[in-house]
């Protein structure tokens, strides 16, 4: 601990040299500093200093616990605690040499780590493995050239020549396998074993055992270089059909979105067309629509209110309460303050729907929708 | 307790003036914060210890949602009350 790095005195020091103080009076403050702080506390006030923190007391409550040489139980009495929680500035100046750090969301397959000062740490298992590799083929060169000393002494006494030529072979093998050795991590290490043990025999005339002990790391190198192939065919079949999946959710949702606003431009394209077909209606039947026109329009009754929530169609309310959409007009009038536009409804407003003259929403009439359209016609002209 | 009292109570101890006593406590703090900057520990007899703790890094799985998230390791000043300060608080009610 570096605790005799800073004591009060050395504080004090400082603090004279910094401040102007002199040293008696730095001492004296540190000195009255604290105790305040702690007379602070003691009667129960939080003390806040700052660009420091905030001192203040705790209370944990006495708990059951045990004591840890004769196992029997013991209470701990309940007690106060100095509690000193640090200024955002000094946690920020604290945290320098980590400040560039920020929490990472891991993904399921892979768990990408922090940017650390010291990469080399990713490095060096290679590097060792490397090292380990290349003195593996030394050793099996060694080994090799031993084997092919040895081979001309027995060969007159116990071994037939087929025998020697199959463990020739396998030799050979072993050092192929360990061309591959580099792909997998943990399997060098169980080579590096085995052959280290293979090492130490070959000097000794046991050759038998050695033939056995030559085949098992060529079935396992083999057999875990074959499951690690299908485990990244595995993975890579995974990513594609997720990416695929994404793909057709997302063209789901465009699709969606291409649908809505084409029956919205399908709406606004059928209001257009009753809109066109108004003036030539009210070129011919004038007198038709000084019927209907003499008839009040006040809105003084209602059937109702509607919120405004998006999706909400003026033609739809009327279908709704009068039974024809052309109506639509009369909704529109009478909620002259919120409804400006007949295009534009703002979102969350309440509008109200007013009781109509049955006269004039009289969906059977052809009047009634004829004037319902040229009264459409005057206020969508109004707009534009 | 606020600021200005700690300042009153200097002023009036040490028979300085608040100004003097409010410049002593900016410069001390200053000096706090940087000797814990530099990772270096604080000892103050009868009060305690400033200390500079490292926290690893750890995995953290969001309880509802489920998502896992890697919080990068971080320094953390803590502090430790002394053992006298301890037993004059041990007089306190509760």
């Amino acid at each position: 601990m570096n605790k005799d790095k800073f004591t009060l005195s050395d504080l004090s020091a400082l603090l004279a040299e910094k401040s102007g103080f002199s040293q008696k009076i730095s001492e004296d403050f540190l000195k009255v500093f604290f105790e305040l702080i702690e007379n602070g506390m003691m009667s129960k006030d939080t003390v806040k200093i700052k660009d420091l923190g905030s001192f203040k007391l705790q209370w944990n409550e006495a708990r059951k616990s045990v004591n840890v040489n004769t196992g029997e139980e013991i209470v701990i009495s309940g007690f106060w605690k100095v509690v000193f929680t640090p200024d955002a500035e000094l946690k920020e100046a604290v945290n320098e040499p980590f400040a560039h750090l920020e929490p990472v969301v891991l993904d399921a397959s892979d768990e990408p780590k922090t940017t650390k000062l010291p990469v080399s740490e990713s490095i060096d298992p290679l590097k060792v493995l490397n090292d380990q590799a290349s003195e593996i083929r030394n050793i099996l060169s060694e080994i090799s050239s031993i084997g092919q000393e040895d081979e001309i002494k027995p060969v007159a006494d116990d071994k037939s020549a087929s025998e020697l030529i199959s463990e020739m072979k396998e030799e050979e093998v072993i050092q192929e396998d360990l061309e591959e050795v580099d792909e997998d991590l943990v399997d060098d290490l169980e080579l590096s074993d085995h052959l280290a043990q293979e090492k130490e025999k070959t000097p000794v005339v046991e050759k038998p055992l050695q033939t056995k002990k030559s085949k098992s790391p060529k079935k396992v190198s083999v057999g875990v270089f074959i499951s690690t192939i299908i485990g990244v065919m595995v993975l890579t079949a995974l990513a594609i059909f997720l990416y695929f999946t994404e793909m057709s959710t997302v063209k789901h949702e465009v699709q969606r979105r291409i649908i809505r606003k084409t029956i919205v431009l399908v709406h606004k394209n059928k209001v257009a067309d009753s809109t066109l077909t108004a003036p030539v209606v009210q070129a011919t039947p004038i007198p038709v629509t000084d019927d209907l026109s003499t008839i009040s329009r006040n809105y003084t009754k209602s059937l109702g209110s509607e919120e405004l929530k998006s999706g909400v169609r003026l033609t739809r309310l009327a279908v709704k309460y009068y039974g024809h959409r052309d109506f639509w007009v009369y909704i529109y009038e009478a909620n002259p303050t919120i409804l400006k536009n007949p295009d534009v409804l703002p979102e969350g407003k309440t509008i109200n729907i007013p009781e109509v003259d049955k006269r004039l929403i009289d969906k059977e009439n052809r009047k009634c929708i004829d004037f319902a359209r040229s009264l459409q016609f005057k206020y969508l002209k109004n707009n534009k | 307790m606020k600021q200005k009292d700690l300042l009153e109570g200097i002023s009036s101890r040490l028979q300085i003036a608040e100004e003097d006593a409010g410049l002593l406590v900016d410069t001390a703090v200053k000096l706090i914060s940087e000797a814990l900057k530099d990772g270096k520990s604080i000892g103050i007899q009868g009060f305690g210890n400033f200390e500079v703790k490292k926290k690893e890094e750890r995995l953290s799985v969001h309880p509802s949602t489920k998502i896992r998230t890697l919080i990068p390791p971080k320094l953390v000043v803590s502090f430790k009350h002394s053992i006298i300060l301890k037993n004059k608080l041990k007089d306190l009610p509760q």
